[in-house]
């Protein structure tokens, strides 16, 4: 029996260890995506195929496969047949172009993993990037080589490979051609040259030194990929405020946001800032065509979709400080179309710290798309209603207050607080509407919040509405401490209150008791000024009980403060 | 990547104090030999500069095997291995390891090893015995075991290739010519730049996974068999002259960067820039590119857009791949000085990053040597090598300056 060469035919039973070894090699490409290198059944069955293989190679030097379409062969035996279209084995290999395999005897079991990973890793990597003849190459596994057919090479009509390779034999057998006579001169201008007389060749070759090599290589090896990300992002920005060209430009724009993503994927967020700032000053430029500012604002509306996002919302748990704030100038740049998304990592956001740096980015992102955050406040968690309250009372512009006051009425009383606190960051007369009804909320808390938030909104209408709760039924019902923070802030709210305080502590406004007196002593010492602190004098001269040790208290905060009216 | 995947790179990196003494012990060993190698084809033995460089021989292997306890030299394919571990020449040994590999190889010795029995008089006869045997002659390394019994040396023992067992002798057969390689990768990558540059990059479907493939066989090529490539470099008449221009820059600045020693991953991304650093000539018109003479202000003008035309064309890939990002980085910056000279002028003043500056003198080298029309005279190899040199330290990088011209001289 003779092989297709003529040769002497393998002996059957050295056909039959090739084919347990495919087998084995298959499992063991099985066992590589689903378990960890230190799995006992990984380590099992890396450990029977390298047994095996190095039995075989230590008998017969090498074990060369062809790798075709449907099968492998061992010395043009069929040693392997794929079972299905995915199979693990034959598919990747012959799909990328390898067509023999090698393994040779001195296969390391380190050289065996790395070669079952590869392929299993090819299985996954994208055909337009990377191929398995790639990965290998890249792995350059000494005792496990390779040939490949360039299947990537498409020939077309007119002159193909095997023509060239033809006309460069041809053109070796003939020897160099002969060379011209004109000048050449010039080319030295063209490429920016000095006359190329003053230099020594031999001496400058000697005088090259190993340092200065080693020097160079350490600074190409220093070359990461963000240092190459930035200068390209930079060049791509050179082009886009060069050219006039639409396509040009919208083609790079569109390159520089891939450049984005990937400097956004290591975590590189301040260079991303700083390309959509340069952008937007692009896309301001009155000349720039209106199809050129689409495709700015296409980059940059494109940082803020849902799937870039999520890439981000994994790592934000482990990251530094530092690099939080970075996140947050980062985010604080994207286009509102981000909203959405941004809100619902919020949602999901374990830590304050994250939750509060989203916070802030979206409060910068939906400044003028206030409207964008509505859908949020009907969620269903309360603290997702929270959180937004909180971001509206960041945005802190009058657009806000719809929302608030609808939102006043939640039934969570944390959400109504975050709404009282969120009206006072707003500091609009239009927002003690909503402040009103939350003054007389059940919730303790949450009165406090509205009464803080009217003290900072301020004016005659806050002043009034306090009045109203001092003056009120169920004044004298309330805790102590409430009642002297009402005291407290109506005081803050400037000389007209402290007639008004005075009174109240004589008995002449409202049927208060000895305590609540007390409290408007405290409300004096806040509105400080030289009437409430004679009036405090008096009380502590001609004042008893309650009052009196009020009054001392008070004008001991006084004697404290700092600014003008105390020192006075 | 796999667990698997992540658990090997990782262990490559582990190399300990003894290992790298090892390897500039090993380095230096195989320096001292070949120049044995060469001075006992002039020399008696008794040469002072002969026993010099045998003692010096002697005391690197002792080195080696006080550290540990072998010297086994193994030889595949191109590479030297040290007691299984493959070694990597530096720049100034670059030429030592090329040739006692390729001495050994052509008298069929497979791996030399050395013990402790070995002294200054082996190491002298063994060179001497290597450098007398003629590998043309029949069977050479049978010879060779021969006088080496003849002469009692003790200390040193070889292997044969032939050893390797019927497998080997059968596949030996069947390799093709390595000449024929080089034509086959060279060819294949003068047809993918040509169609690149004549279709433009977004009619011909190239993709990052096509320019890497392409590119890993001129490294491959140039990792076995750099003088067979570089010889390519001066035929004409078969392609274009930007297509070819591409390619032997491309050559040029792998060369360039492998002996620099940096590793295959950062050959391809050179490659791959050096081969499309000229990609935005595609928009330049015919008649400046292909010019016969001096370009004027105006075809100069014309010309140097041919830098933005190549971020142009390379930002035309769908995804930033670290290759691609590369490429442009060298499209753009590859006529730009390290004195800030040059264009194009950046208005963020970015400065060429090394593969740039790489590029810059291969471009140079072979726009001199190779003018763009058949009808001008070429500078000299030494003509042009002295303008770069001329133009190192303002222009110019000049280490990378100096040790292009140690590469071209001595290939």
């Amino acid at each position: 029996m003779s092989n297709s060469s003529g040769a002497k035919a393998t002996p059957l039973h050295v056909v039959a260890r090739v084919r347990t070894l495919m087998r084995q090699l298959v499992t063991l490409l099985k066992n590589t995506v689903t378990y960890d290198a230190n799995n006992s059944a990984f380590e099992k069955s890396i450990d029977m195929l390298y047994t095996g293989l190095k039995s075989f190679l230590d008998e017969h030097e090498t074990l060369p496969l062809r790798i075709r379409k449907k099968e492998i062969t061992f010395d043009d035996q069929v040693v392997y047949v794929p079972i299905g279209r995915s199979d693990a084995l034959i598919h990747p290999m012959y799909r990328d172009g390898v067509r023999k395999l090698t393994f040779s005897k001195d296969l390391t079991r380190e050289e065996l993993t790395s070669f079952a990973a590869t392929l299993v890793e090819a299985r996954e990597t994208d055909p337009y990037d990377s191929d398995l003849v790639t990965a290998l190459w890249e792995r350059d596994l000494a005792n496990i080589t390779y040939k490949a057919e360039d299947v990537y090479l498409e020939t077309q009509e007119g002159i193909g490979i095997d023509d060239l390779v033809e006309e460069i034999r041809t053109a070796r057998e003939r020897g160099p051609e002969p060379d011209g006579t004109g000048p050449a001169d010039f080319l030295l201008k063209e490429l920016g040259l000095a006359s190329g007389t003053g230099a020594s060749l031999e001496a400058e070759v000697e005088s090259l030194r190993e340092e200065d090599i080693e020097k160079f290589r350490s600074q190409v090896m220093d070359e990461d990929d963000s240092r190459i990300l930035e200068r390209s992002s930079s060049i791509c920005l050179e082009i886009l405020e060069s050219t006039s060209k639409d396509d040009v430009f919208c083609r790079t724009a569109r390159f520089l946001g891939e450049i984005c993503d990937w400097l956004v994927s290591v975590q590189e967020f301040m260079p991303v800032c700083s390309i959509i700032s340069d952008l937007r000053t692009i896309a301001q430029q009155p000349e720039v065509p209106e199809s050129t500012r689409e495709a700015i604002s296409d980059v940059i509306r494109k940082r803020g979709v849902s799937e870039r996002l999520s890439e981000i919302e994994s790592a934000m748990e482990k990251m530094s400080d530092a690099k939080m704030e970075e996140l947050f100038c980062y985010l604080g740049q994207m286009d509102p179309v981000a909203i959405p998304p941004l809100c619902r990592t919020l949602a999901e956001a374990e830590t304050r710290r994250v939750r509060y740096m989203l916070a802030r980015a979206i409060s910068i992102v939906a400044k003028d798309n206030v409207r964008d955050l509505e859908p949020f406040l009907g969620d269903k968690r309360w603290y997702v209603v929270r959180n937004i309250s909180m971001i509206l009372g960041m945005i802190a512009n009058q657009d806000t207050l719809p929302y608030l006051e609808e939102v006043s009425r939640h039934p969570e009383a944390r959400v109504r607080r975050e709404v009282a606190r969120a009206l006072g960051r707003v500091r609009k007369p239009e927002g003690l509407r909503a402040l009103k009804a939350l003054m007389r909320d059940d919730n303790k808390m949450t009165r406090l919040a509205a009464v803080s938030a009217a003290g900072v909104i301020g004016g005659d209408s806050a002043g009034a509405l306090l009045e109203d709760i001092i003056v009120g039924k169920d004044f004298e019902t309330k805790a102590t401490d409430e009642k002297r923070r009402v005291m407290e802030v109506y005081g803050t709210l400037g000389n007209g209150g402290v007639e008004f305080l005075e009174a109240y502590i004589e008995g002449k406004r409202g049927d208060a008791s000895e305590a609540s007196r007390a409290c408007a002593v405290y409300g004096l010492a806040t509105a400080g000024g030289s009437g409430a602190r004679k009036t405090l004098k008096n009380l502590l001269e001609r004042g008893e009980g309650l009052t009196r040790y009020a009054a001392s208290e008070a004008i001991s905060m006084l004697d404290g403060r700092t600014d003008d009216s105390a020192r006075g | 990547m796999t667990p698997q995947g992540a658990k090997l790179e990782d262990s490559r990196l582990l190399i300990g104090k003894d290992q790298a003494r090892e390897y500039q012990l090993a380095n230096e060993l195989v320096g001292r030999f070949h120049v044995l190698l060469r001075n006992t084809r002039t020399h008696d033995r008794n040469n002072r500069a002969v026993v010099a460089n045998a003692q010096a021989a002697l005391a690197k292997i002792n080195g080696l095997l006080d550290i540990s306890g072998k010297v086994s030299f193994d030889i595949a394919g191109d590479s030297l291995f040290l007691n299984g571990i493959r070694l990597r020449p530096d720049f100034s040994n670059f030429q030592a390891f090329k040739s006692v590999v390729s001495h050994a190889r052509e008298r069929f010795i497979r791996s030399f090893s050395f013990d402790d029995a070995v002294d200054e008089d082996d190491i002298v006869a063994f060179a001497s015995i290597l450098s007398a045997v003629d590998p043309e002659e029949d069977e050479p390394y049978a010879q060779i075991v021969e006088r080496m019994a003849a002469e009692g040396i003790a200390g040193i023992e070889i292997g044969h290739v032939e050893e390797r067992g019927p497998c080997v002798a059968r596949r030996k057969d069947k390799v093709p010519d390595p000449a024929e390689a080089v034509v086959s990768a060279f060819a294949s990558a003068l047809y993918f730049v040509g169609k690149s540059i004549d279709e433009g990059i977004a009619d011909t479907g190239v993709t990052p996974r096509k320019m890497k493939r392409v590119v890993q066989l001129v490294v491959d090529s140039i990792l076995a068999s750099e003088e067979e490539m570089l010889s390519l470099t001066s035929l004409k008449g078969h392609a274009g002259y930007t297509h070819q221009h591409s390619l032997n820059v491309c050559i040029y600045s792998v060369m360039l960067a492998h002996r620099l020693g940096l590793p295959k991953n950062l050959l391809r991304e050179i490659g791959v820039a050096a081969l499309f650093h000229d990609n935005g000539k595609v928009d330049v018109p015919a008649e400046v590119r292909d010019k016969d003479g001096p370009l004027t202000a105006a075809e100069l003008e014309a010309k140097h857009d041919h830098t933005s035309g190549g971020v142009k064309a390379l930002s035309h890939f769908k995804e930033a791949d670290r290759t691609i990002l590369r490429a442009i980085l060298v499209a753009y910056l590859h006529h730009l000085d390290i004195d800030g000279s040059g264009y194009p002028q950046t208005r963020r003043e970015i400065e060429p990053d090394a593969v740039s500056r790489i590029v810059r003198i291969a471009d140079i080298y072979d726009v001199l040597t190779s003018p763009r029309t058949a009808s001008l005279k070429a500078f000299t190899k030494d003509e042009a090598l002295t303008a770069i040199l001329s133009n190192a330290g303002g222009q110019l990088d000049p280490t990378l300056a100096r040790a292009f011209a140690h590469v071209m001289t001595r290939s």
